[in-house]
């Protein structure tokens, strides 16, 4: 069998991290304290492959693109990166995505600014894109398209993009335009250089295809769009779409059929899934658990959620606890997802995502927070939760609201992520970001995040992650890890309450 | 069973391509050496077209004496300031002749065409412009 277009992405990409979402964050960073190559076997191993190099498991925008084209009638085949050049015969059309190309999203470019050191994900994809296959794949006319949610960071690196010979770039939601650019590609016709997605071309449910092959960790989508309208979000503004159960079930029975045991349900907010509005109901999301429980061999995680969708939730249904206790309780002791915080301050709330509290008023955010997180905690939902630092409209008071949420919520359990708002040219002159814009309040609320992390991290892998014996040795170098970035930042401790206090 | 799903805003056709949305703008962006760029009121401009709902898409020709893809970052702030409509970038040359064969493909093809650029053209531009009726929009200062 051979295949005219080749989907793939480089090794950060195409892996399951061993099961665990939450390892694959490793490659946002670069190797610290261990070497890279171990590094990257803790967080990207190579994923199992049949003879013709498809991987059993591959990133679910590359499985919807490749499903589409195989429903157009395209021979088409997400292959991993380690065996492109059994294809270079037959390929016309080299197909590449990318969560984060070159490390420019978060969280790859805070620790890429508080490091340093170049992340191994923008490695690790240059490196591919510099590879035998790829340079080969071009000198034989292949063309070569990219896209994915990170596909902006080609604007900031055109000579990177002629060097590699990037034809295209698509940014945004491509069901409806990747046919007719495939269609000139084969035709040997003029592709633009760069296309972006309007909300007009954004593919209804009937138009998105079901996933022809197992998703990385079992994700699905159950929804697109977001209707909270945050200012630093792009997705608030695609029409809200809800996935047909029969679909859902479509591709979670892919999953388990290829030997996926989980489920992640991808939502922007999965508790608004079938809401009215921004207010959870409870007839979608009981009948949407029910479903991929009765289908899932293992455990449901969460990819989104919101605090204030939890607290509705509970107040009114007793929906997080019904969920967890009286639906998942079987199967699970404990259910992962990320949230966003942003900020502890109302006024700033109020300034970069009125929404985000509704049906609360933005007064309450904190409220609403502390709130969710007692709800998640008494629930064993184990959130993953972002901060964002440095919002051009910030200002001290709000760090200091954001430092007096982190004293009240140090009792749930949680990690916490602050992530710094890093404009561009930072990156490249981290120096003069250092001095001219990180206050001594954002390095209290970075210190107070990352004690909260370590903290919880310990007891959230002692009660619930990769207790099974197979994690053991990635379990080892991990609670290594922690106890080497603890010991690094108690040494840096006095410096650093000198500069607070100064 | 489905939950409150959006209306309708495009027809597949047999590729997969959008048939239907026939409000495309053709906009020519003349840029005249290498350091211009799209300037705030040239992004304004073009972004407000999108907001006002009037084009579905803009097809944005790009003259520039940068060869592709370089010339992507001269359009870069347009790219990111847009959210509300699509945006196709196509390189279109450098120089009069380009131009004139540009206008007369687009104008042939019957699409809306607009010229914009972000500083005084020189004649040679504005005669070929002036060949086809076009009134170019020469926006703020260039950058």
């Amino acid at each position: 069998m051979s295949f005219e277009i080749v989907i793939t992405s480089d090794r950060t990409m195409m892996s399951n991290h061993r099961g665990k979402e939450f390892l694959g964050f490793m490659t946002t960073g670069p190797a610290i304290g261990i070497p890279e190559f171990l590094w990257m076997w803790i967080a990207a191993p190579k994923i199992r492959v049949d003879e013709l190099g498809r991987p059993v498991e591959a990133p679910y925008g590359l499985r919807k693109i490749e499903a589409r084209l195989q429903d157009l009638g395209y021979r088409a085949a997400i292959i991993d990166p380690d065996h492109i050049s059994k294809h270079l015969n037959s390929m016309k059309i080299l197909m590449i995505g990318h969560h984060d190309y070159f490390a420019y999203g978060p969280p790859s470019s805070e620790w890429w600014f508080i490091t340093g050191k170049e992340p191994v994900n923008r490695k690790s994809f240059i490196k591919f894109m510099r590879s035998e296959p790829v340079r080969k794949a071009k000198e034989r006319g292949v063309k070569i398209i990219v896209g994915g949610p990170a596909a902006w960071q080609w604007l900031w690196e055109v000579e990177l993009m002629r060097e590699f010979g990037v034809d295209t770039v698509v940014d945004g939601e491509a069901e409806l335009v990747i046919g007719e650019l495939v269609e000139k590609a084969l035709n040997n016709e003029e592709l633009p250089q760069y296309v972006f997605v309007g909300p007009h071309e954004a593919p209804q449910v009937s138009e998105i295809p079901v996933i022809k092959g197992a998703s990385v960790n079992g994700l699905v989508e159950i929804m697109r769009g977001c209707p909270r309208g945050c200012k630093f979000c792009s997705v608030t503004l695609r029409p809200l779409r809800y996935m047909p159960l029969e679909k859902i079930r479509a591709e979670v029975e892919i999953n388990v059929r290829s030997g996926v045991k989980n489920t992640i349900l991808h939502s922007e907010d999965v508790l608004l899934y079938g809401a009215d509005g921004i207010k959870p109901r409870e007839e979608p999301l009981i009948k949407l658990h029910k479903l991929v429980k009765e289908l899932t061999p293992e455990s449901i995680a969460w990819a989104h959620t919101s605090f204030a969708a939890v607290k509705f939730a509970e107040d009114n249904y007793r929906l997080v606890s019904k969920i967890m206790n009286e639906v998942l309780h079987d199967k699970q002791d404990y259910l992962g997802v990320e949230i966003g915080l942003e900020t502890g301050s109302p006024n700033l709330a109020k300034k970069i995502m009125p929404a985000k509290s509704a049906p609360y008023p933005p007064e309450k955010w904190p409220e609403v927070v502390e709130e969710a997180l007692k709800i998640l905690h008494e629930n064993r939902v184990v959130p993953a939760v972002t901060l964002i630092l440095g919002i051009p409209e910030e200002t001290p008071d709000d760090l200091v609201k954001t430092s007096e949420l982190l004293d009240r919520i140090r009792q749930y359990r949680s990690l916490i992520v602050p992530m710094f708002f890093v404009p561009m040219g930072a990156l490249k002159d981290r120096d003069w970001f250092r001095r001219n814009a990180v206050r001594r309040e954002h390095v209290d609320v970075m210190l107070k995040t990352l004690y909260h992390s370590l903290y919880w991290a310990e007891d959230i892998m002692s009660r619930f992650y990769m207790r099974e014996a197979r994690y053991l040795p990635a379990r080892i170098l991990l609670r290594a890890f922690m106890r080497y970035v603890k010991h690094k930042v108690d040494n840096l401790r006095p410096k650093l309450e000198e500069m607070i206090h100064s | 069973m489905s939950y409150g799903q959006p209306p309708s805003t495009a027809t597949p056709s047999r590729s997969g391509g959008v048939t239907g949305v026939n409000k495309v703008l053709s906009a020519v962006v003349i840029l005249c050496s290498q350091d211009d760029s799209m300037n705030r009121y040239l992004v304004y401009e073009l972004v407000r077209e999108g907001l006002r709902g009037r084009y579905k898409k803009i097809e944005l020709h790009v003259m520039s004496p940068l060869p592709p893809p370089l010339y992507l970052k001269q359009v870069r702030d347009l790219l990111l300031s847009n959210i509300h409509v699509s945006i196709v970038v196509k390189y279109a040359g450098h120089g009069p002749d380009s131009l004139k064969a540009l206008l007369q493909r687009l104008v042939e093809s019957g699409s809306s065409v607009r010229v914009y650029s972000t500083r005084g053209l020189g004649s040679e531009y504005l005669e070929v412009i002036k060949q086809f009726g076009i009134n170019p929009i020469v926006a703020g200062e260039s950058s």
